[in-house]
């Protein structure tokens, strides 16, 4: 059973399409990362899945329960975007008060909220009114909160929103022990260098639609793409790499680089062989490695033709790496 | 039941957080310091027996010449043609608390009249009263006609009889068959058989009954005396003791008596004062104003972006959200009424010795009115998320109730005494109005008659609920029910179908 499906779902606030039939499938046991620009529609996915909006049309299902069910998010912990906690409670009376809408025992929630502050680093401060709590703070009270229930599904929308950087690796490498004790964990991020890290799957949408999906290892996957560089003074022989069938861009940021992609099956060897033959000397050669950053950017800019941006092409990746 | 609790709670904290609680909550013991500064002194029997008894030929006929047919058990009351006087002699008052003194009985006579000059005329010296002073000891000089008393005693001891109207209230049940306005039973005809089979037990129990019913006092002992010539009628009284006894008059200091005290007034209406004036007037006005601006914030804020979704999320369907929701604002209220109400139950309980629980009730009365009030407040507050939409309408509401409360007051008199002329459609308009919107009014009428019950004598309060026409308490608790169901059917409609 998957943890969180749709099929072809649908929303539109009036004339705004947000989600324009998006069909996904999270697995028990993953870390889920949900990709794309401001506005793309993550925020309005997740809360349809939680009963927050209605969806316009298509299906989504939460553990099994049609989305929207109360019961189905029984098993569901939510960190929301931009949260409000109501600020007369403090960071201990609001667990105690999630626990309980969550049919927590009372000697369950005694025990858990002091251990998931802990886990989360205010449990210093857990008797303080949360009005006194930094950004940071009332950040990491949220993700203690989503766990408290130990529910199956953790859904985050930007977990460390509003983090440091060392509070970032920790709830990094708290994500990591979650996924091993076998929880699902979905997640909104814009930090595409912490999704990189902690995700196994990863859904790009672009407004409104899913333009790409898959593991990590998918979507960074590079075509041997390599940068080469000769000797000051040198011209790389693009004609004769053209015609053994490699393709051949020049860096545009970086004079006198070129970016050589390898035709299916082959190496790099022959334009090595090439450049050692006619005399030139070899100074810089790296394979290139796409980062998820790249891959977001290069999916995200491909995807919407027209704007001026493109021809200059930041990555030299992108042109060649554009379409298959 | 968990969640109901949780949020409960949650609307708890959300009430004490913030000053304004706790300016309430020091408003609330401020009250019940000064009721407790108030003191009760029963005043001396000499004092206080011929206020009681009254009977002096100027004075209006005396509460104990109203009687309760069938031994008090009928609340309907009736009275004799032939009008008696009570008046005290001997008075003392006896270690304890208590009193003692003779009760004596006669006929009673009339002021003699006086004669006026007609305007104009000049007035001769000498010509003003030429009726004879009657000599109040000399028994020949009193009124002939029936034994008022024995006819008094033989009435009270018989069933009640026919239910009749007074001829005010009669326009009114033309109008309205179902309307009850001071209902009186007519006195049994009594034969001089009759008259002369009553005995000394019963004109003892009589009495005794008459001043449990008038005065409050309880174990009173009443032993007829020999030697008055009847119509006259003397009896031995002792009572025990007058302490809590609501109609006894009391000598009452306000803030621990540094004023000197008012007389004259009973611990009944001194306790009504403080508990239907002060309490559920005013007092409850204050509540009811303050409770609505503060948790008009309550609602606005649960639907504040970042804060809905929170909830939403959690495994709670939105109607019972909402619905709890609801009732948890009206913590705020009950706190409060707890402290006011029970405060100064305690501070009057000690202060009198009066202990009656009724005036408790005006707690869960007044977070019923409330009630009324927030369902207003939380439809605003579901459809324009503003907290002073919600204050806004809400007060504006409760002013148009108060002033409908009035007009129909207007129209119910009106309809009986014919103040000035009205066409019939606006009496169905104010009629069917009265029937959908909540009793707010009524709400309060019916606290007035609960303090009434528990302040006053038996006696008074019957004959107060005489005069007003009490509302039932489920006509009132029923549409203001139905208003409520209403009102929170609309907000949780629109909860539920919009997208946050
Ligand atoms: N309540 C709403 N009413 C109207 N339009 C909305 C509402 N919520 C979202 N939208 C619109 O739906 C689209 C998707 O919004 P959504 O919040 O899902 O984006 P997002 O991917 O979460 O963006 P971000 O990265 O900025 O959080 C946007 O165009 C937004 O303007
Ligand atoms: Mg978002």
């Amino acid at each position: 059973m998957a943890v969180i499906e749709t099929r072809e779902l649908r929303k539109s606030y009036g004339r705004i399409e947000a989600l324009k039939g998006v069909s996904i499938r999270v697995e028990p046991g993953q870390i889920y990362g949900l990709l794309g620009q401001n506005g793309a529609g993550k925020t309005t996915l997740i809360k349809i899945l939680l009963g927050i909006v209605r969806k316009t049309e298509g299906d989504a299902s939460l553990l099994g329960h049609a989305a929207g069910d109360p019961y189905a998010r029984k098993r569901v912990g939510y960190l929301p975007e931009d949260h409000a906690f109501p600020v007369y409670h403090t960071g201990y009376s609001l667990m105690d008060f999630y626990g309980q809408l969550y049919g927590m025992a009372r000697d369950d929630r005694r025990r858990m909220i002091p251990e998931m502050l802990e886990l989360v680093g205010i449990a210093g401060r857990m008797h303080s009114k949360i009005r006194t709590y930094s950004k940071g703070m009332k950040q990491r009270l949220g993700i203690a909160q989503s766990l408290l229930h130990a529910p199956d599904l953790i859904i985050l929308d930007e977990p460390t929103d509003g983090v440091d950087p060392l509070g970032r690796r920790e709830i990094r490498e708290l994500m990591g022990r979650l996924k091993e004790k076998g929880h699902t964990l979905f997640l909104n991020s814009h930090l595409l260098g912490e999704v990189e890290l902690v995700c196994d799957r990863v859904a790009i949408l672009q407004q409104g639609t899913l333009v790409r999906e898959g593991t990590i290892a998918d979507l960074t996957r590079q075509a041997g793409r390599y940068d080469v560089g000769l000797a000051d003074g040198q011209a790389f022989p693009a004609d004769a790499a053209v015609k053994l069938g490699f393709a051949v861009a020049p860096l545009p940021d970086r004079p006198g680089r070129f970016e050589v992609t390898l035709p299916a099956g082959q190496t790099i060897d022959p334009v090595l062989r090439l450049v050692a033959e006619q005399g030139l000397s070899l100074r810089h050669l790296v394979e290139k490695k796409q980062s998820l950053e790249d891959a977001f950017l290069a999916t995200v800019e491909g995807a919407e033709p027209g704007v001026d941006r493109r021809p200059k092409g930041r990555r030299g990746a992108r042109p060649v790496g554009g379409d298959d | 039941m968990g969640q109901f609790v949780a949020i409960l709670k949650d609307s708890f904290r959300e009430a004490v957080d913030g000053f304004v609680i706790y300016l309430m909550l020091g408003l609330s013991a401020l009250l019940v310091v000064l009721v407790a500064s108030i003191s009760y002194k029963p005043a001396p029997a000499a004092d206080a027996l011929p206020k009681l008894l009254g009977g002096q030929p100027w004075e209006p006929p005396s509460r104990f010449t109203v009687i309760f047919p069938d031994r008090g058990k009928s609340t309907a009351p009736t009275g004799v043609p032939a009008r008696v006087d009570y008046r005290p002699a001997a008075v003392e008052d006896t270690p304890g608390g208590g009193a003692k003194f003779v009760l004596r009985v006669r006929p009673h006579r009339d002021t003699p009249r006086m004669k006026f000059d007609a305007p104009g005329e000049k007035a001769e010296k000498g010509d003003k009263a030429d009726t004879k002073e009657p000599n109040d000891d000399d028994p020949a000089d009193d009124p002939k006609g029936p034994d008022g008393f024995r006819w008094a005693v033989y009435a009270w001891a018989q069933p009640a009889g026919e239910k009749v109207n007074n001829p005010f209230a009669d326009k009114a049940r033309r109008a309205n068959p179902d309307k009850r306005l001071l209902e009186l039973v007519t006195p049994p005809a009594a034969t001089e058989a009759d008259l002369k089979a009553v005995t000394d037990e019963d004109m003892a129990a009589f009495v005794r009954y008459q001043f449990a019913t008038f005065a409050g006092t309880d174990n009173v002992t009443v032993t007829r005396r020999p030697g008055a010539a009847e119509p006259r009628y003397e009896f031995d009284v002792t009572v025990p003791t007058v302490s809590g006894a609501r109609g006894w008059p009391h000598e009452i200091s306000v803030l621990f008596g540094v004023f000197p005290p008012m007389k004259g007034f009973s611990l009944g209406q001194g306790l009504s004062f403080i508990q239907d004036q002060l309490v559920n007037g005013i007092g409850s006005a204050v509540a009811l104003m303050i409770s609505v601006v503060i948790t008009a914030f309550f609602i606005p804020n649960l639907l504040r972006k970042g804060s809905v979704d929170l909830l939403i999320a959690k495994p709670i369907g939105r109607v019972q959200l909402l619905v709890y929701k609801y009732v948890g604002g009206l913590t705020f209220i009950f706190l409060i009424a707890c402290v006011a109400v029970g405060g100064v139950w305690l501070a009057t309980g000690v202060r009198s010795g009066s202990w009656d629980p009724s005036f408790l009730m005006v707690i869960p009365v007044l977070t019923f009115t409330f009630a009324i009030l927030y369902a207003v407040s939380v439809v605003v507050a579901v459809f324009t998320r503003s907290a002073i939409a919600a204050i806004l309408v809400t007060l504006g509401f409760m002013l148009f109730l108060y002033v409908f409360g009035k007009v129909k007051t207007f129209f119910d008199v009106n309809k009986v005494v014919g103040i000035t002329e009205l066409p019939e459609w606006s009496y169905t308009l104010v009629d069917t109005l009265n029937n959908v919107l909540p009793r707010y009014k009524d709400l309060d009428r019916l606290i007035s008659r609960l303090v009434a019950e528990s302040t006053q004598t038996v006696g008074d309060a019957r004959l107060q609920g005489l005069l007003i026409d009490y509302p039932s308490w489920t006509g009132t608790i029923g549409v203001s029910l139905g208003f409520i169901a209403v009102m929170l059917a609309l907000a949780s409609w629109r909860f539920v179908k919009r997208d946050y």
